[in-house]
């Protein structure tokens, strides 16, 4: 398995409706009711004046095959990932908070780079 | 055709054929274990130890060739394992709608029809490996199938476990050849030689045995049972034989349905059923796991243990292998012949089987702990790592008289990537801040920072930082590292309460922090490319060593220090650049115990060390630090009631010669209690040691001098170390 990687996001903490129409070219996985984390972005508009909008160095990400990480999560995870072909996700996995993001047999897990090392130690 | 092995029992060699269990193998051979069998994992009569592991039943283990199984004495607890298994157990989850514990005949039918419903279903039967060991509220069924514990998360837990055969207690009842008659059935149908049987109460299903009339007085025997002795009509008969089956009736498993009581656990078939309470003996051993006799019984019922749950715990009945499988109708007929109350059945505590520490710590995960970007460096610099706040941070490096010479005389780098960093924005900040802390906000400017305390609603001091402004409506809070992840629910709740409109992200673990401290910081800094070094309390975007930073001019130590807020992916370069550019300006990082040195000779406290939780800023003397004619804010209604009430006590500095005491240490002062020292450290550059302290008033006043241990501190104005602040200004 290999090491956790920083990853390129865009974080933008904005309204809920706001949220919910960021315009990007990069892939917005909303992370709570006001952020998202933007991957791979070089674009991104956010509809509101007071949104906070930084690069962020705060999460790292593996990247995995589907069964691989439905055999992590059957083994670490006491939550069920979703049935569907692509999904966004969070949760404890391994006593780590992980965000999924699964895009038909691939499968991104994103932790915090704080604890990319345990992330690493876990998987 | 099944086929045939050894495996070790005892040190002999033993038969098996494929599928036996080894109570089979071992009964086949002609050796029945002591005490009364029930061949269905109820009872603790047939423990062994098998290939090291102790507390197995054989009953329950299927044969496998080359097992080393060691029986266990009846009434003597399992040695504990010799050789220490570090291998870990494999841990796993299910998702299920219902689990059916038993597969038994009710446990197949109620599976059967609720897959026919379309639920999904998983059964538990422990004679086929996979065995419930515990349930939790979710509903969660705790497991171990195949050598793996598994969580079975579900809606609905059918417990089918059937009902356990009543054991009789009379003397040569621990004897070999004693058997319920449902291990009598299965065992002669497994081939065993059960020589000429006798049936009390019913004839054992399948079984050649002569069924006498009567009730069972004792069996006897050298070892093996050789006569059974029972009562008819007021006379004693007595009846040779090789084994003798007791129907006694049966008694419900259910420990594993009382075990949640929210209704998502049902119970089905005979485990259900209300169960037979026997005749209380005359005497015997009840609990035959904590051999737990009648007269054990008495002796506590005599001094008011009346009831089922206080003879457990006086007796520990019910609480060995079998969890109180076996005792438990005993111990309610035993109340019920005393003339005591009996109360419906307890709740039952997991687990309801053995397990072993690997068993019970599978797939645990310790709490992470975050490490900074620069944690392999701090390593590399043979820092000594701790656990602080959440992170790991470096405590010393390990050179203190180093560290702490680098700050005072010439320059020296910390890591602060720890502290909280909460940025707010909206149009509502400025009025949103204004009532969260105590100090007026509408007033700094942009580029300017200001120290804050936060309140909690009663007043005492939560955590403290920097306010500092960015434009009109962006400001970037700084919290203690601690404090951090609470600070951030704190401003978020309040946001919430107060309907501001305003953004909070926390950029804590997204920003890299370097403190740069020392009379020769600014040298080192303009060397690194920072131009225009702002003034004290001042802060602005500046690059550093080609990084950009957010770089806050402020001071903890007491000299002059610049934070560099910065990328975390930029964190190893900035600081091996600082350290290469500082080499010849004596530089050297800092650890913690330094800085607590550092930070108590300027008399800056640490919240949670200094403070207790009604510290409010008057009691800290820190006053100057709320505006109470600014209007309202959070702790400002307790600030103004708590402000009439006489002052009792203050966090003071006291000075003392020789070595600091430990913090705690307490303070008298004319003979009786006065305080408590909270922090203490011996000053390189006093030449004394200097401590914050509570101190009790007197007269509203703080002694000049009270007593440190054996020693006299003196009262001294802080900050000890340069109480005009000008190093820090420079």
């Amino acid at each position: 398995m290999p090491a956790p990687e920083m990853l390129d996001v865009i974080r933008v903490v904005a309204a809920p409706a706001a949220i919910a129409s960021i315009s990007s070219d990069g892939v917005v996985l909303q992370i709570a009711p006001d952020e998202a984390i933007i991957l791979d972005a070089t674009d991104v508009v956010v509809e509101d004046e007071a949104a906070i909008t930084v690069p962020d160095d705060g999460f790292v990400g593996v990247e995995m095959t589907r069964d691989r990480l439905e055999e992590w999560c059957r083994r670490e995870a006491e939550w069920e990932l979703p049935d569907l072909v692509s999904y966004f996700t969070q949760g404890m996995v391994a006593g780590l908070p992980i965000k999924i993001w699964v895009n038909g047999d691939r499968a991104l897990v994103i932790g915090r780079t704080s604890l990319a090392r345990d992330l690493e130690e876990r998987l | 055709m099944a086929r045939s092995a050894q495996l070790q029992v005892d040190g002999s060699s033993v038969d098996y054929t494929e599928g036996d269990s080894v109570l089979v193998a071992l009964a086949r051979s002609g050796a029945l274990p002591p005490g009364c069998l029930c061949n269905a994992g109820d009872c603790p009569n047939c423990l062994a130890t098998i290939d090291g592991q102790p507390h197995q039943r054989m009953c329950q283990t299927t044969a496998m060739v080359g097992m080393d199984v060691t029986t266990t004495p009846v009434h003597v607890y399992p040695p504990l394992p010799q050789a220490r298994d570090r291998s870990e157990t494999p841990r796993s989850n299910r998702h299920t709608d219902v689990v059916v514990i038993g597969g038994g005949e009710s446990g197949r039918d109620e599976s059967t029809r609720l897959e026919a419903s379309g639920r999904s279903v998983v059964v538990l039967e422990a004679r086929e490996g996979s065995e419930a060991l515990a349930v939790y509220r979710g509903p969660e069924v705790i497991a171990r199938i195949g050598g793996e514990i598994v969580r079975l998360h579900c809606n609905e837990v059918v417990v089918a476990t059937g009902a356990a055969e009543i054991h009789p207690v009379v003397p040569g009842a621990d004897l070999s050849g004693v058997l319920t008659p449902r291990a009598a059935a299965e065992l002669a149908r497994a081939g065993v030689d059960l020589g000429r049987v006798i049936g009390i109460g019913s004839a054992p299903e399948g079984v050649e045995c002569d069924l006498v009339e009567g009730a069972l007085v004792r069996i006897e025997g050298d070892g093996r049972v050789s006569t059974v002795v029972v009562e008819v009509g007021g006379e004693e008969r007595r009846i040779p034989c090789d084994t003798v089956a007791v129907d006694l009736g049966s008694y419900p498993r259910d420990l594993l349905a009382r075990m949640v009581d929210d209704g998502s656990v049902r119970v089905i078939g005979d485990a259900s059923a209300p169960g037979t309470i026997p005749a209380c003996p005359p005497a015997g051993t009840l609990c035959p796991c904590s051999g737990v006799t009648v007269e054990d019984l008495d002796f506590v019922w005599d001094r008011g243990f009346d009831e089922i749950e206080l003879l457990k715990r006086a007796t520990l009945a019910g609480t060995g292998t079998c969890q109180g499988v076996v005792c438990t109708p005993y111990l309610r007929s035993y109340v019920q012949s005393r003339g005591g109350e009996l109360r419906p059945t307890f709740t039952a505590r997991p687990l309801a089987r053995q397990l072993t520490i690997g068993e019970a710590a599978a797939g645990f995960r310790l709490p992470p702990i975050h490490r900074t970007a620069l944690d392999a460096v701090h390593r590399r610099l043979g820092a000594r790592m701790d656990r602080i706040g959440g992170w790991f941070r470096p405590w010393v490096y390990p050179d203190t008289d180093r560290e702490y010479w680098a700050v005072r005389e010439a320059v020296s780098l910390g890591d602060v990537s720890t502290l909280g960093k909460l940025v707010v924005r909206g149009p509502d900040a400025v009025e949103f801040l204004e009532k969260l802390y105590p100090c007026r906000v509408a007033d700094i400017q942009p580029g300017r920072s200001r120290y804050a305390l936060l309140l909690a609603e009663t007043g005492g001091l939560m955590d403290d930082g920097l306010i500092s402004r960015v434009d009109e409506t962006t400001f970037n809070l700084t919290f203690t590292s601690g404090g951090a992840s609470h600070a951030e629910a704190w401003v978020r709740d309040w946001a919430h309460a107060f309907g501001a409109d305003v953004r909070v992200m926390d950029r804590t673990p997204s920003l890299g922090a370097i403190n740069v401290t020392g009379p020769r910081a600014t040298e080192l800094l303009e060397r690194a490319g920072l131009d225009e070094p702002m003034r004290f309390m001042q802060h602005g975007q500046r690059s550093v060593g080609g990084v950009p930073c957010h770089v806050y001019r402020l001071s903890f130590t007491g000299e002059t220090s610049y934070e560099l807020h910065h990328p975390l992916r930029h964190s190893v370069d900035l600081w091996n650049r600082l350290m290469e550019l500082g080499a010849d300006l004596g530089i050297a990082p800092h650890g913690l115990q330094t800085l607590q040195t550092l930070r108590l000779e300027k008399g800056h406290i640490i919240i949670g060390m200094d403070t207790e939780p009604d510290s409010t800023p008057r009691r800290l003397r820190m006053d100057w630090a709320v505006k109470m004619d600014k209007g309202d804010f959070v702790g400002r209604a307790a600030l103004a009631r708590t402000d009439r009430i006489p002052l009792r006590k203050l966090l003071v500095g006291l000075q003392i010669d020789g070595a600091p005491p430990i913090d705690g240490t307490p303070i008298f002062h004319q003979g009786q209690i006065a305080g408590y020292v909270t922090s203490a450290a011996w000053s390189p550059v006093l030449e004394t040691s200097v401590m914050l302290a509570w101190v009790d008033l007197v007269g509203g006043e703080v002694p000049d001098e009270v007593t440190v241990g054996d020693r006299t501190a003196r009262h001294v104005p802080t900050p000890f170390y340069d109480p005009e602040g000008a190093r820090a200004r420079a």
